[in-house]
């Protein structure tokens, strides 16, 4: 029996590609359903919208131009710099709904890092922008994902002046604690009261370098709460996964997608035929969706849509083995657009790219899909 | 450059097992040594093996003497060595097309070498990811060793009784007047710093460069390098040893170590011993050999690739690779006109402690000493036990205390260092997390952490570039962390 649900658009995955392709569904007012098998790459994701990164340029928008002069394939060349200005403003709307005010100086800015390096990035959270003269990196004993001292040696030559401070957090035992669940603890009310109080007994000079755990929901009222009771600015800084600011991310856009949205989690996606019928697989049976598009944005090795094989990556839903990802603008099948980290011939990594082509790639695919050019 | 002097009775060059174990021997038997290794203790073949303690049953038909070697040696490590053996026990597994005939003289060579082998049913295999073409299994007393906690322990035990031991110092000259032997010139590496040690007697067991050693002092040994490549998977495939019962051949040896599984090993000429590295051609042969035994081989996830050089010393040049005897040899070079100097060839893990007891023996001779080796009841335990500091590898449950006690021994030990004392690092993750938490520890204790990082990550990654889309998921995370949030570009590993 042929149990298939027809849609209009469907996306596959949650990370953010698939996100923002959602977004932009909606807003072309698309019967779009979103299927989720899990958190993807926004786990790993630091909240900070890097477009392209360097030593050897300011302007992301430069790099940008050079780059597609000299990387043909790379997957910048299928986007126009509005394209991405365009995704950029979706993203900053979405965000700021949600409570996170996203700044740019429209050029990049360097971030400390936790490791006492800096990142080049461009568009960030505003509770991250580095602002100032003095610094002071604030360790906190059980806190093994962030590293004062080695932070605090690391970006001396950047600050002057640096200074370190180390406290115990109030009643946090477990050995293994990681950065999303010491943003639960940021949360409460309470625990922040005894948390300032032993701040407050610290030597602190200038602006506070803290690790990204300053809560999840209601991030800005806690660091303006920390602020103002500290009487210092407090700057956060991305550390090891798992990522809190990742986790706003996500729950930013779910805010927006989930009152009209269609959203499925757990939904694997086995396999699609000619047609775009999708097998799907989640807990306990086998389903099938039929639709005129489709967006597949499952991720690339970390996200899962990419598996290694053999003599390249194959791609968990196509059955295609690829030598490095897809490029940019390919249409494996008729009415399926890929977007995000499954594309190739970029580095993201190296480049500082990730969020940038997430952004701009999963946009331009929901444009396509959902006829958003022509209407 | 200043000079600086020490003396002492013997001097001991390869910190290996084979130099760790002599080392703690002599100590044990009261003679004053030092031992001397140009990198960090069990760097080469003891730091690059299967971690399999053999039962003999490997060698039951191609090598009887080795065979009981290492039965007798495999039974009093379990009771010496405890903390660095887990007692898995191992299967030897015949598969349908394997021939009878084979598992016949097996059987009478274990026998005959004293091998308990014990004939078990399907039922009682359990090995769930075992082909089932089994045609006969029979249980051995096959181990799984952790290499470098072994020679780490003997190292601590031996300096405990009054030896010493300097790492990254390379020998320069064996010092000799009037055809015998007066000492060592040496390098120190990380203080720059030349050493002449003056001793009575100079015993070279330094693995894969014994040939270069000897040659130091002019004297020609016909080594035979031979290289062994191994595969780690994310995951215990299996509960015990699985051996092919076989004819020794390629990929066909599993060995549980720890939270990981090692499939090996290849026999071929390395091209270079100081680096080794398993070959793509390698990789792929272990991969097809190896899912004869567990079919769904290739589903798992590969952590890392290894290589280690096996010193085989054969005094008949037709032999090549697995036809040369396992067992091993101990030349003392008064017959090459060099009196008071020895060196230790060929030999494997297993039959480390024999193989010092007999050196031991033979300093002894020529020193005139009448003093018996104890080694085979002398217990060597950890002194640490659990967490007590902060957790920092949580797939190997290493914590700040392990580090600490590590360091207490010698503050110069670098995270590469500490990473083949404690297995930090060694499981799943391969250092991405444990690394960045280390490094921080590091920095606490006045070290330069991110410089001692980017080594720890640069000596993890290469083992995990099989070729191009075959990297892990884990390198995939590792380079979103280290190149993408951390921006490690400039001083990082590229990794490609």
């Amino acid at each position: 029996m042929d149990r298939t649900i027809q849609k209009e658009v469907v996306v596959i995955g949650s990370g953010m590609a698939g996100l923002m392709a959602t977004v932009v569904l909606q807003e072309l007012g698309k019967d779009v359903t979103l299927l989720a098998n899990g958190m993807g790459s926004l786990a790993h994701f630091s909240g900070t919208v890097d477009l392209l990164g360097s030593e050897e340029f300011m302007s992301p928008w430069s790099g940008i131009g050079n780059l597609r002069d000299t990387e043909r394939q790379h997957p910048y060349t299928s986007v126009t710099d509005e394209e991405i200005s365009k995704a950029l403003e979706i993203y900053q709307e979405v965000l700021g709904k949600y409570g996170i005010e996203y700044v740019t100086l429209g050029s990049n800015v360097f971030l400390p890092t936790a490791i006492g390096t800096r990142k080049p990035s461009y568009l960030v959270p505003k509770t991250m922008l580095p602002q100032g003269k003095d610094y002071t990196v604030v360790d906190f004993t059980q806190f093994r994902d962030w590293k004062g001292s080695l932070i605090h040696k690391g970006l001396r030559e950047h600050y002057h002046g640096l200074e370190l401070c180390s406290i115990e957090l109030p009643h946090v035992k477990s050995l293994t604690l990681d950065a999303v669940s010491l943003a639960r603890y940021f949360e409460k009310a309470e625990w922040r009261k005894e948390f300032i109080s032993i701040l407050r007994k610290q030597k602190l000079k200038g602006s506070l370098l803290m690790p990204a755990v300053l809560g999840i929901r209601g991030h800005e009222e806690i660091v303006a709460e920390l602020e103002a009771a500290l009487g210092h600015q407090v700057i956060e800084v991305p550390t090891l996964p798992p990522s809190a600011p990742g986790r706003r991310v996500y729950e930013a856009f779910m805010q927006r997608l989930k009152p009209n949205i269609e959203i499925l989690y757990n939904n694997r996606v086995l396999g699609i035929e000619e047609g775009l019928k999708l097998r799907v697989s989640r807990p306990g049976r086998q389903w099938c969706y039929g639709a005129k598009s489709v967006i597949w944005a499952g991720g690339g090795l970390l996200g899962g849509g990419l598996v290694p094989a053999k003599d390249g990556l194959r791609d968990t839903v196509l059955g295609i083995t690829i030598t490095e990802g897809w490029q940019a603008g390919s249409q494996p099948i008729k009415g399926l657009y890929i977007a995000g980290s499954q594309l190739g011939y970029y580095d993201w990594p190296l480049e500082k790219s990730g969020a940038g082509v997430a952004l701009s790639t999963g946009y331009k695919a929901a444009m396509l899909a959902g006829g958003g050019y022509y209407e | 450059m200043p000079q600086k002097f020490m003396k002492t009775d013997v001097v001991v060059i390869g910190g290996g097992v084979t130099g760790t174990g002599i080392l703690l021997d002599l100590s044990l038997r009261g003679i004053d040594a030092i031992l001397i290794e140009k990198e960090d203790l069990a760097n080469g073949a003891s730091g690059r093996f299967h971690g399999l303690l053999h039962s003999g049953g490997r060698y039951a038909v191609s090598d009887p003497e080795s065979a009981k070697e290492c039965i007798e040696e495999n039974l009093i490590l379990k009771k010496i060595m405890p903390d660095a053996i887990e007692d898995t026990g191992g299967l030897f597994i015949q598969l349908i097309e394997d021939d009878d005939t084979f598992v016949f003289e097996w059987l009478k060579g274990c026998q005959k070498a004293g091998i308990p082998v014990k004939e078990i049913s399907w039922e009682e295999i359990r090995e769930p990811h075992l082909t089932d073409r089994v045609k006969r299994a029979f249980l051995v007393p096959d181990a799984s060793i952790d290499g470098f906690l072994m020679v780490n322990l003997l190292a601590e035990a031996a300096k405990e009784r009054g030896a010493r031991v300097k790492t990254y110092t390379e020998v320069l000259e064996i010092i000799a007047e009037d055809s015998r032997v007066s000492g060592v010139r040496v390098l120190d590496k990380r203080a720059n710093q030349e050493i002449t040690i003056q001793a009575n007697i100079v015993v070279n067991a330094a693995g894969a460069w014994v040939d270069a050693v000897a040659e130091s002092a002019g004297i020609a040994l016909p080594i035979q390098p031979n290289q062994g490549s191994l595969l780690v998977f994310h995951h215990r495939l299996t509960n015990r040893v699985i051996n092919r019962l076989r004819k020794p051949g390629d990929a066909d040896i599993f060995v549980p170590a720890g939270p990981v599984t090692i499939l090996g090993t290849t026999s071929i000429k390395p091209e270079h011993i100081d680096e080794p590295s398993a070959s793509l051609e390698e990789i792929e042969r272990l991969l097809d050999i190896g899912a004869e035994l567990l079919p769904n081989l290739k589903d798992h996830r590969i952590l890392r690739s290894y290589a280690g050089i096996r010193p085989l010393y054969s005094s008949d040049t037709v032999d090549e690779g697995r036809d040369i005897s396992r067992s091993f040899h101990i030349i003392n070079h008064e017959k090459d006109g060099l009196k008071g100097f020895i060196s230790v060839l060929g030999g494997k893990l297993t039959t480390y402690r024999l193989m010092a007891e007999k050196t031991v023996d033979e300093v002894c001779g020529m020193l005139g000493i009448d003093v018996p080796g104890i080694t085979a009841d002398t217990k060597i335990s950890r002194t640490i036990k659990g967490i007590t500091g902060q957790l920092l590898c949580d797939c190997e449950s290493v914590g700040t205390n392990d580090l600490e006690y590590w360091l207490n021994t010698n503050e110069a030990l670098g995270l590469n260092d500490l990473r083949r004392r404690t297995r930090l690092g060694m499981g799943t993750c391969q250092g991405t997390f444990c690394g960045y938490r280390a490094a921080g520890y590091l920095t606490d204790r006045g070290r330069d952490g991110l410089e001692e990082l980017n080594s720890f990550l640069y000596e993890r990654n290469k083992g995990t570039r099989l070729s191009k889309g075959q990297q892990t998921v884990e390198n995939a995370l590792n380079r979103a962390i280290y190149l993408g949030l951390f921006n490690l570009n400039e001083r990082g590993p590229k990794d490609g």
